[in-house]
């Protein structure tokens, strides 16, 4: 192995041995003292390899011998430098991006953040910027254990933190704290109270005494369930209060309204097939913008395709290019019958409650009415729902509450 | 008594190597695959199923299959091949 290294950076050739008595030439080259390597024959032609100073003895060897020797080939490092001293600006670029990418790569380009959900990434990167860590800084001379003690002393939601730099991307590893129940004192009384407006349909009260039955209407923030206990007898009446932690499940039903109008006109878009696309390098946070021939789309759609330059996944540069594709489309003037204005009211509506109330809403009822204008078609939707409008609420005891 | 006679004779008595004393070779081989002769007088015949050496005590024959010598030197002759069979002159 050693070997093959050292001919490697010492350079070698590849020889053809023809004539009469090779082995001669052999025995009188190896007495030499030089060393023939994978020595083959083949026919009447014998192939070997040996060093370049070896290559010039053997040639007068070969004189003496009566044998011809003949350079195949030349192999090694002499031989690849050689090559660039004729392409002087291939080994000059080769040493100019080695040192671009020795610099490059001495700073963080991207910080990735795991493990947040109550805390935004968005905030721990903010909070890091104002402090001085944000992509661009340099790798060398960050003190770990004061970034993920910041974030720590900053972050109330935040447990453990683990801050580990890769490449030029910097991940930050969070856990999050459990989240902290409402119930802060457990010696506080709780009340239930109502989210919303609604109709009681169902109570199950675990604790506490209700004030509300099936059937009932409450409003927003009403107490359903209370947690004071006033512990009373026939003969003195009130004798003491007592607060314990309210806990019960509300049914009620509740009404929503939507508005909204369909309009009885609308530009119907088609793309013409025509686009035209706008290079750009973002680099350190400025936008370079390639010469491109500005396009005489009157109607077009933009669609951008950003891509960050990176080796890797751990290897982010601070480099990226933007694509920006300017579709051409037309515009046409189209009226809406009232039926598909009703039909996409519909659908509309739809995608309303599904987006408001969510998959399991248990929708009991649905009215949508519908009145044409001159230009459009307003909309009003009506619901009934069965949901849970139970709320924890803290009990201020009554002592509290006197100045 | 001849020469070689009194040298094996004192190599025996003092323990020393044949090999430098005697200007004897070394055959080493490796399985069927490679044999290293340390000690050889220089290369007599070769070809694909053939290498004929010369050495201190003789001509040595080996026969076998796509025989390459890997490296040839003043001190030592690496062949490498299939080998079928190592053989001394005149045995």
């Amino acid at each position: 192995m050693f070997i093959k290294i050292w001919n490697f950076i010492a350079g070698y050739v590849k020889i053809e041995i023809a004539g009469f008595s090779v082995e001669r030439f052999v025995s009188r080259a190896v007495d030499a003292g030089l060393t023939l390597r994978d020595l083959r024959r083949d026919g009447g032609k014998f192939y070997t390899t040996l060093s370049r100073e070896d290559f010039l003895q053997a040639l007068q060897l070969a004189e003496k011998t009566g044998t011809r020797v003949l350079p195949a080939s030349f192999h090694g490092l002499p031989v690849i430098v050689a090559g660039l001293k004729k392409r002087p600006l291939l080994p000059i670029g080769a040493l100019v991006f080695a040192a671009f990418m020795l610099v490059i790569t001495s700073f963080i380009w991207r910080i990735d953040i795991e493990g947040a959900e109550r805390v935004k990434p968005a905030e721990i990167l903010t909070f890091l910027e104002g402090k001085g860590f944000a992509a661009g800084h340099t790798r060398h001379g960050i003190s770990y254990r004061e970034i993920e003690n910041l974030i720590l002393l900053e972050f109330d939601d935040i447990a453990w933190v683990s801050l580990s730099i890769t490449g030029t991307r910097a991940l930050i590893q969070v856990v999050e704290t459990i989240q902290h129940s409402p119930i802060t004192h457990q010696f506080e009384g709780l009340d239930i109270v109502a989210a919303k407006d609604g109709v009681v349909v169902h109570m199950a009260t675990a604790a506490g005494t209700p004030l509300f039955a099936p059937g009932d209407v409450v409003a927003a923030g009403e107490t359903i369930v209370t947690g004071r206990l006033n512990i009373e007898t026939a003969e003195e009446g009130l004798i003491a209060t007592r607060y314990i932690q309210a806990d019960a499940q509300v049914w009620a039903r509740v009404y929503y309204t939507m508005q909204f109008n369909i309009p009885l006109t609308y530009f119907e878009k088609s793309f013409t097939g025509q686009h035209k696309k706008v290079y750009s390098i973002n680099m350190g946070g400025r936008e370079f913008v390639l010469p491109h021939a500005p396009h005489n789309f009157v109607y077009y759609e933009a669609v951008e395709n950003h891509r960050q330059m990176a080796f890797g996944r751990n290897l982010p540069m601070p480099l990226a290019t933007t694509v920006t594709t300017n579709y051409e489309l037309t515009r046409n003037l189209r009226s809406r019958s009232p039926e598909a204005a009703q039909e996409m009211a519909q659908e509309l509506a739809a995608r309303r409650i599904l987006e408001e109330l969510g998959e399991d809403a248990d929708i009991i009822e649905k009215q949508i009415s519908f009145t044409q204008n001159y230009r459009d078609m307003a909309v009003e939707v009506f619901l009934t729902v069965i949901e849970r409008i139970d709320k924890i609420q803290e009990l201020i005891p009554e002592a509290d509450l006197q100045p | 008594m001849d020469k070689f006679y009194i040298k094996r004779k004192i190599s025996a008595a003092l323990e020393l190597p044949r090999d430098v004393t005697l200007g004897l070779p070394t055959v080493l081989m490796t399985g069927d695959e490679e044999v290293v002769i340390a000690g050889h007088k220089g290369l007599l015949e070769y070809s694909e199923g053939f290498v004929r050496l010369a050495t201190g005590l003789g001509g040595l024959k080996i026969f076998g299959i796509n025989l390459a010598l890997r490296e040839i030197s003043a001190e030592n002759v690496i062949v490498a091949g299939k080998i079928h069979q190592v053989t001394w002159e005149g045995n």
